[in-house]
């Protein structure tokens, strides 16, 4: 309990050489404290946690009632794979984001096999006006649409870099990718959803 | 190429500490016109930020998960009672209830008065864990269980009659009376530091019987008002300190137990006993009211003593013996005086084959005649007369 609460204010420092140290050298105690279930523990994690996991899941889906039902999945997860003795290794935030790209990642699957509604009749031949004149709601909507036709990698780049704030770093580390690697790719998803969205001029 | 990405960190890193984005251009004048259309994606991007989620959301997801690690919890916590998965059980306890009705209701029938410590006790338990399992109407089923705990309540009493050590548990009403605490009727000696529960409450009590004729409380638990528990029957039990505390009638005799009376058909006399309903009595200096004979309704009224044999002080007859009967009786009485035992065997054998001829024959016509005789069962009877009688005689050698 002590330690993983040390590892919740590690985590906010967000020194990942710490935390990695303290979790190969303690992670057997970590998720022993975890497979109890303890109220306590659980509670703190999640309120440490909910809102920035929520966030991120908001992005990618756009759908509050979903985000919050899939936000809580995210922890039941957590519980369930301490209790059977997996769980997180390295670093919990780390953890609970990979996790939910994974649930958002899986709920994409099947809305594609199973597609509800039209994704982009409003696309292809929107001529936006000046970005002033329009409506944010309306042009964030428009955003959202040309988002949804990225690609799962792309998607994921943005709702990190841009949607939850990470810096370069941090987003290489969630990605499990190299710096130059994470400069790339959110290079072309931004392009990518530049194209998407459609020529603005902006001046 | 990696030129335009690293420009393009630099640009962001600009914008997001709050730079124009033209000045941010301005830095790179060869890849701007390239550069713009990404810039003003990353701020859409950006904008696109999902707001900090509402104080219900957090709630709602939070008695969520808290809920469901409670489930965890609980799921952990009891483990072994899904050894056996669900479907499987079903068709094992049909199985196991077919068996036992098909093949030993004798087992049943004999579980049935079973007590707690004795092997026929489980066998008792799982009956009635079964015959709860097969009722799918809900009322018979409550119906059923408050039968259930009812019988805990009368096997705690035998158990205290008896004067057994067995650990049992029992639920019923807790009541305080004159400084002593009762469940249900039944006598519990709480440990000192015990926090007494309120009268009235339903408790679930663990505890051990013991030979003082109470229970001493193991731990308790309370019921949820309106939980229906035996309140208990006014049972009497025959304890000493009840007797004592009730009134002096009790305590007039004190190696002498509780007087009875009892009626039945006479199956044997002797000069110092008498067995009727299959029980043998003892005569002490008996007032017999009446004429003893065999097969003819006897009310009889005595005590048991100390040694347990029910010892008879007043015995009073029910219509009235044909003569053969008498006469059987006493050729019974005289040859069982008279001789030893192995020619009493060899007497009673021809005396019971001649008996019952004669019987046969006589009583058919006392009945004919309007006779208040047993009829068949008379022959009956005089066949154990003659054993009992025997064993009578041995009883009184000795």
């Amino acid at each position: 309990m002590i330690i993983y609460l040390n590892i919740i204010l590690k985590d906010k420092n967000w020194d990942l050489g710490i935390n990695k140290k303290m979790s190969i050298a303690d992670g057997k105690q970590e998720l022993q404290d975890l497979r109890t279930i303890d109220p306590k523990t659980i509670g703190a994690i999640y309120d440490q946690y909910f809102s920035e996991v929520y966030r991120y899941v908001l992005y990618r889906i756009g759908d509050q009632a979903l985000a919050e039902d899939m936000t809580s999945d995210v922890f039941i997860r957590l519980l369930e794979a301490a209790q059977n003795g997996r769980g997180p290794q390295t670093n919990l935030k780390g953890w609970l984001i990979g996790t939910a790209t994974h649930i958002v990642t899986d709920h994409m699957r099947k809305k594609y096999r199973r597609p509800e509604e039209e994704i982009s009749d409003s696309l292809p031949d929107l001529k936006p006006d000046p970005a002033s004149e329009v409506d944010q709601r309306e042009q964030n909507r428009i955003v959202q649409d040309a988002y949804a036709q990225l690609t799962p990698e792309q998607q994921h780049v943005l709702a990190l870099r841009f949607g939850q704030g990470y810096s370069l770093e941090e987003t290489a580390t969630f990605m499990n990718k190299n710096v130059n690697a994470v400069k790339a790719l959110q290079f072309r998803a931004l392009a990518a959803l530049q194209r998407e969205i459609g020529e603005v001029n902006y001046e | 190429m990696n030129n335009i990405f690293d420009a393009l960190e630099i640009c962001l890193n600009e914008l997001e500490n709050g730079a124009d984005m033209e000045t941010v251009l301005a830095r790179f004048p060869d890849l701007a016109v390239e550069l713009r259309p990404i810039l003003v994606a990353s701020v859409q991007a950006r904008n696109m930020a999902a707001p900090e989620p509402s104080q219900d959301a957090i709630r709602r997801g939070r008695a969520r998960v808290m809920q469901r690690a409670a489930e965890m919890r609980e799921s952990r916590i009891a483990p072994r009672k899904r050894v056996i998965p669900a479907l499987q059980r079903l068709v094992l306890s049909f199985s196991l209830a077919a068996m036992l009705l098909l093949s030993s209701t004798g087992l049943l029938n004999a579980s049935a008065s079973a007590l707690p410590g004795e092997s026929l006790y489980p066998v008792k338990r799982t009956w009635e864990g079964l015959r709860l399992l097969l009722i799918f109407n809900k009322e018979a089923r409550e119906h059923l269980a408050d039968q259930f705990e009812n019988e805990r309540l009368h096997e705690v009493n035998e158990l205290l009659v008896e004067g057994r050590d067995e650990v049992i548990q029992f639920a019923g009403v807790f009541m305080q009376v004159n400084g002593k605490n009762y469940v249900s009727g039944i006598p519990v000696i709480l440990p000192a530091d015990t926090p007494l529960p309120a009268n009235g409450m339903a408790v679930v009590i663990t505890g051990q019987t013991n030979s003082q004729g109470s229970v001493e409380l193991l731990s308790f638990e309370q019921l949820p008002d309106g939980s229906v528990v035996p309140t208990g029957e006014p049972i009497e039990i025959e304890l000493e300190d009840e007797s004592d505390s009730e009134s002096g009638s009790g305590s007039d005799n004190e190696a002498v137990d509780p007087r009875y009376s009892m009626e039945g058909t006479l199956q044997a006399v002797s000069a110092t006993s008498l067995v009727l309903n299959g029980l043998t009595v003892y005569l002490d200096n008996a007032e017999i009211d009446g004429e003893l004979c065999l097969g003819v309704q006897v009310e009889v009224e005595g005590y048991t003593a100390a040694d347990g044999r029910f010892i008879v002080t007043k015995v009073k007859t029910k219509g009235s013996c044909s003569a053969d009967n008498n006469n059987a009786v006493n050729e019974n009485s005289n040859t069982n005086d008279d001789s030893d035992s192995n020619d009493n065997s060899d007497d009673s054998n021809d005396n019971g084959d001649d008996d019952s001829n004669d019987n046969g024959d006589d009583d058919s016509n006392n009945n004919d005649g309007g006779g208040g005789g047993g009829g068949d069962d008379n022959g009956g009877g005089d066949d154990n007369s003659g054993d009992s009688g025997d064993d009578g005689s041995g009883g009184d050698d000795d």
